[in-house]
């Protein structure tokens, strides 16, 4: 898998997938955006490319739906930056997409290895 | 929420983003730096890994924008729903002023609508004609003799329609009482005999079958009828196969040829049969009228050239057949025809009505502006915590709203029930009020005037107030000295509310004493314990004149052998006549020099038994009545009125003496008697020459009977019906009831409007009463910390409740004076009207000014009293 996401082919589909990965990453506590990247980076070990800058539209249009809220502090080098945090009904909706992605996943590998 | 706002909508979305983006740029950089690139390929590379930029600003511009509409909408609606909130709670913490303010919109709103519905539906009246404005009707007039609109003759409507050019048709009609037959059961109902034009004068045809032809009208041997749709109905069954059948009518065969739509009415909606009549010829009957007569306007011809028109053929009649026409005028008048006492009472209601609505805004104006000073405080305050100017805006319109729309809904509940009551008591006399409603338009003119005085006083004082910043507003106090400045818009207010009343109070009082005098005046007879019933004797039953005349005899007979009858007599009509003129016949006096023809004897004749005079306790004052000796056989006489005897036989009694009537086959008659007058509803009318024939000597068929009785007239009626069914089983006797209820008939449309007027005077005198008592106690209320300092330093009540009074008082008497100025214009304006009253008569307008006064000086005295009660100390304390 190489620079994949391109989210501008497949929207939708992405940007679901973006935003659970986005809400997974908040379950560890509040984040900013590059600090999200970077987690993503390091969890999948680099596979898993997203453009940076994707991270935003989703993260604010969360914000709008109530998964997620932001809020101005101070960032380890002193320096001003959003943080976002996951909310209850965040937490809910991860819970809830992420066992049926796992079921999709599982059920595409079980296809794919038979031979 | 409320910092979701704020960062949502914060000082500047973009730049946040902006500074996001910088931030995460920034870092990856170093990131990347640290990760051992050399500072230009971690920008490289940084920019590849983050995505091209601008996309990323115009999505999260796209979710910025939608969340902003989101958040705004959902405020706005926030915003409406508090200011309802608000406004209710606004309104109910003064609830004075608000059922005050409400009561009065309704008042105000639905007198007007009413007053308003009931003016349209008399000047366009919903009767089903096509295009009412060009349809007239044509009167005779005879001012000399009180006859103000009067049926046409023949030979005066076959000259009409000879000689003018303004109407594009005239067609003649008359009404007459029938026995229908034929169907079903025997019933008498009204018959309207037509010129066969009258359906095109109308534009109307039958829904079934065809119209009369000139043949239908000239012959005679196989009469034909029209059926309007409700005698179809009911004596027909709605059977399709009606045209051809027969109907009888006083014992004659009709064929039906067709049969009127079902919405259409003409006359009276009891009218059940049509029939057709030849169209009256220029060498037809001439002394007698009546024909009514209706016409259409030609295209472009305005109603006051056909009055010219007409009047033209008029005078040429009066030379060309003096005998008949002499003093005779013709005039038109619209559907209903209107004396100039009822247009002038229309006038003057409607502008009351008007005026009350003004004083009714007025009023509410005041409360408002009064109340919007003594909130300025609140609104200051408001203003400081950030509510912008519109949105203090917004809910004072929300409160005006509000209270606009409580008092409109109210009107309907005062607008309804006098509809309602016109129906009832005005419906049976004019046929189209019966289906009276309220105007729509009406409505919404009415009710948008007071909405929107009500929101520009509502809301006037928060326009002026925003020019003021806020804490200037905070320090000015609103109990200090500089409060009790005078207020001259409040002046203004209460003066013209008290103008207002005083000319409502005025002119009620005029028109009250004016239908006092009239009723005052003795009628010349007694209606007490009298009771009258109607006997029509039917043609096909008693087809000679002589045996319906005999009938008629033998049923007063024998009602007089009833036990509680003390004298019992019948005419022709109720001794009481409110028509638009009796029809007045000329006569010819034996030896009597006539100047000019114009001065022409005259007389209102009547058909009367004997003891109709004893009956109806009409005094004789010179020589006999009629006897049961003056029958056909004997010398032909009559009875006259004292009246007829002054004018004609100035100084010698008229006993003895011969007159003629017009109709020249009747012989001359011989003066046996005189009567007193009795007078007709209009006292104004010359109506009072009155000459009485006797029923033997006079081809009559029906009769209005007038029974005396001992005791309650009531309980006679069983015996009266007992006695007519003795002499023809047959016979429905009419409408019996007592005389004087029969006369409360007559008055019944004349006190209704002295209701209307005395309804208007109370309320005009309320609301400048609650407009006076509000300004003064608000006023009051506002020099508090004034009058307390003045009580502490000893100052004296009294001086104290003066000065109170003064500024509240000041404006209303010259509102009572402008008040009385106008009522005297007024009143003369209509004098006419007002019956043997001195429209300028200083007792009224010094009771008016009296009680105005005096009202005003109460009023106001109670808040000023009250306001010096107040503790000195706890009053500075409040401060």
């Amino acid at each position: 898998m190489g620079t994949i996401t391109d989210t501008t082919r497949n929207p939708d589909m992405l940007r679901g997938t973006v935003d659970l990965l986005i809400l997974k990453a908040l379950t560890h506590g509040r984040q900013h955006g590059f600090g999200i990247a970077r987690w993503l980076e390091e969890v999948t070990g680099d596979v898993l490319r997203i453009e940076e800058g994707s991270l935003y539209p989703s993260l604010h249009r969360m914000e709008r739906r109530g998964w997620v809220e932001a809020e101005w502090g101070v960032s380890d080098n002193n320096r001003q930056v959003k943080y976002y945090r996951l909310t209850r009904r965040g937490r809910e909706y991860l819970q809830r997409e992420s066992s049926g992605w796992t079921e999709f996943a599982t059920a595409v590998f079980k296809v794919l290895q038979t031979s | 929420m409320w910092r979701r706002y704020l960062r949502l909508c914060g000082p500047n979305p973009r730049a946040d983003l902006e500074a996001e983006i910088a931030y995460h740029l920034e870092e990856l950089v170093a990131y990347l730096i640290a990760r051992g690139m050399t500072p230009e390929q971690a920008q490289v590379e940084a920019m590849r890994r983050f995505g091209s930029v601008s996309r990323v600003r115009a999505d999260c511009d796209d979710v910025d924008q939608q969340s902003i509409r989101e958040t705004r909408r959902r405020d706005m609606k926030d915003a409406l729903w508090s200011d309802i909130l608000d406004a209710g709670r606004g309104l109910t913490r003064a609830p004075g002023l608000t059922i005050g303010a409400a009561l009065i919109l309704a008042l105000g709103i639905g007198l007007n609508t009413a007053t308003y519905s009931f003016n349209k539906a008399l000047l366009f009246p919903t009767v089903p004609i096509a295009d009412v404005p060009h349809v007239v009707r044509l009167w005779s007039q005879n001012m000399g003799r009180g006859v103000f609109a009067n049926p046409l003759s023949e030979g005066e409507i076959a000259d009409l329609a000879a000689s003018t050019r303004s109407f594009e048709t005239i067609a003649a009609y008359s009404l007459q009482p029938m026995t229908i037959t034929g169907g079903q059961s025997a019933e008498r109902v009204p018959v309207i005999r037509a010129t066969i034009n009258l359906f095109s004068l109308l534009q109307v045809a039958p829904s079934r079958g065809r119209p009369f032809t000139s043949e239908d009208a000239t012959q005679q041997t196989d009469p034909v009828a029209i059926l309007s749709h409700r005698a179809w109905q009911n004596r027909f069954a709605d059977h399709a196969e009606v045209v051809g059948q027969t109907i009888r009518l006083d014992g004659r065969a009709y064929t039906i040829v067709g049969v009127m739509p079902e919405r259409f009415w003409f006359e009276s909606r009891e009218v059940d049969v049509w029939l057709p009549m030849p169209y009256p010829r220029t060498d037809g009957v001439r002394d007698v009228r009546s024909l009514m007569a209706i016409a259409r306007l030609a295209r472009d011809i305005p109603s006051d050239r056909a009055q010219a028109d007409v009047q033209i053929v008029a005078k040429r009649l009066s030379e060309e057949h003096t005998q008949s026409n002499a003093g005779w005028d013709i005039m038109l008048t619209g559907l209903l025809p209107f004396g100039p006492g009822e247009k002038a009472f229309f006038a003057m209601v409607t502008t009351l009505t008007g005026l009350l609505l003004a004083a009714g805004c007025a009023h509410i104006a005041n409360l408002l502006l009064a109340r919007g000073i003594e909130r300025r405080g609140e609104i200051a305050l408001r203003a400081a915590l950030g509510a912008s100017r519109a949105r203090i805006l917004r809910q004072l319109f929300a409160e005006s709203v509000a209270l606009s729309l409580i008092g409109g809904a109210l009107s309907l509940l005062v607008a309804f029930p006098i509809i309602l009551q016109i129906r009832a008591i005005l419906g049976p006399v004019t046929p189209f009020l019966s289906e009276l409603s309220l105007d729509p338009t009406a409505l919404l003119i009415t009710g948008g005037f007071i909405v929107i005085s009500s929101l520009l006083f509502g809301v006037a004082p928060a326009l002026r107030l925003s020019a003021i910043t806020a804490s200037e507003t905070m320090k000015q106090s609103t109990t200090g000295p500089i409060a009790g400045r005078r207020r001259p818009l409040a002046s203004l207010l209460i003066g013209f509310e008290v103008m207002v009343a005083t000319l409502a109070l005025i002119v009620t009082l005029l028109f009250i004493q004016a239908a006092n005098n009239v009723v005052r005046i003795p009628f010349g007879f007694r209606p007490e314990g009298v009771l009258t019933f109607r006997i029509d004797v039917p043609e096909y039953k008693y087809a000679e004149r002589d045996d319906a005349a005999r009938v008629l005899s033998r049923i007063l007979d024998r009602l007089q052998q009833v036990p509680s009858v003390t004298a019992a007599g019948g005419g022709i009509r109720m001794p009481l006549y409110s028509g638009p003129g009796l029809p007045a016949e000329p006569i010819t006096i034996e030896d009597l020099q006539i100047a000019s023809s114009d001065k022409a004897p005259w007389a209102i004749t009547s058909v009367v038994t004997p003891g109709y005079f004893d009956a109806l306790g009409i005094s004789l004052v010179d020589g006999r009545s009629f006897e049961r000796r003056d029958d056909a056989t004997a010398p032909a006489v009559a009875v006259v009125s004292r009246s007829l005897a002054r004018a004609y036989w100035p100084n010698q009694s008229p006993v003895g003496r011969r007159l003629k009537l017009a109709d020249a086959s009747r012989p001359w008659l011989t003066v046996i008697g005189v009567v007193k007058d009795v007078r007709p509803v209009d006292p104004t009318s010359p109506q009072v020459r009155q000459l009485y024939l006797p029923l033997m000597q006079g081809p009559i068929r029906a009769l209005t009977y007038f029974v005396a009785t001992h005791d309650d007239p009531g309980g006679t009626f069983q015996d009266v019906r007992a006695a007519v069914r003795e002499v023809d089983a047959d016979l429905p006797v009419l409408e019996l009831r007592t005389l004087t209820a029969a006369m409360d008939d007559s008055f019944k449309g004349q006190r209704f409007g002295q209701n209307i007027m005395r309804v208007n005077a109370v309320i005009a005198l309320l609301l400048a009463l609650t407009g006076v008592y509000s300004v003064v106690a608000f006023a009051s209320a506002r020099r508090r910390r004034e009058i307390a300092i003045r009580v502490a330093l000893g100052g004296r009540r009294t001086a104290i409740v003066t000065m109170l009074l003064a500024q509240a008082l000041r404006p209303a008497f010259v509102g009572v004076a402008v008040g009385l100025v106008l009522a005297a214009l007024a009143s003369r304006a209509i004098a006419a009207v007002l019956f043997r009253v001195d429209p300028l008569n200083p007792l009224f307008y010094a009771v008016a000014a009296a009680v105005l006064c005096a009202a005003t000086a109460a009023a106001s005295c109670f808040p000023a009293i009250r306001a010096t009660r107040v503790d000195a100390a706890a009053a500075l304390r409040a401060e």
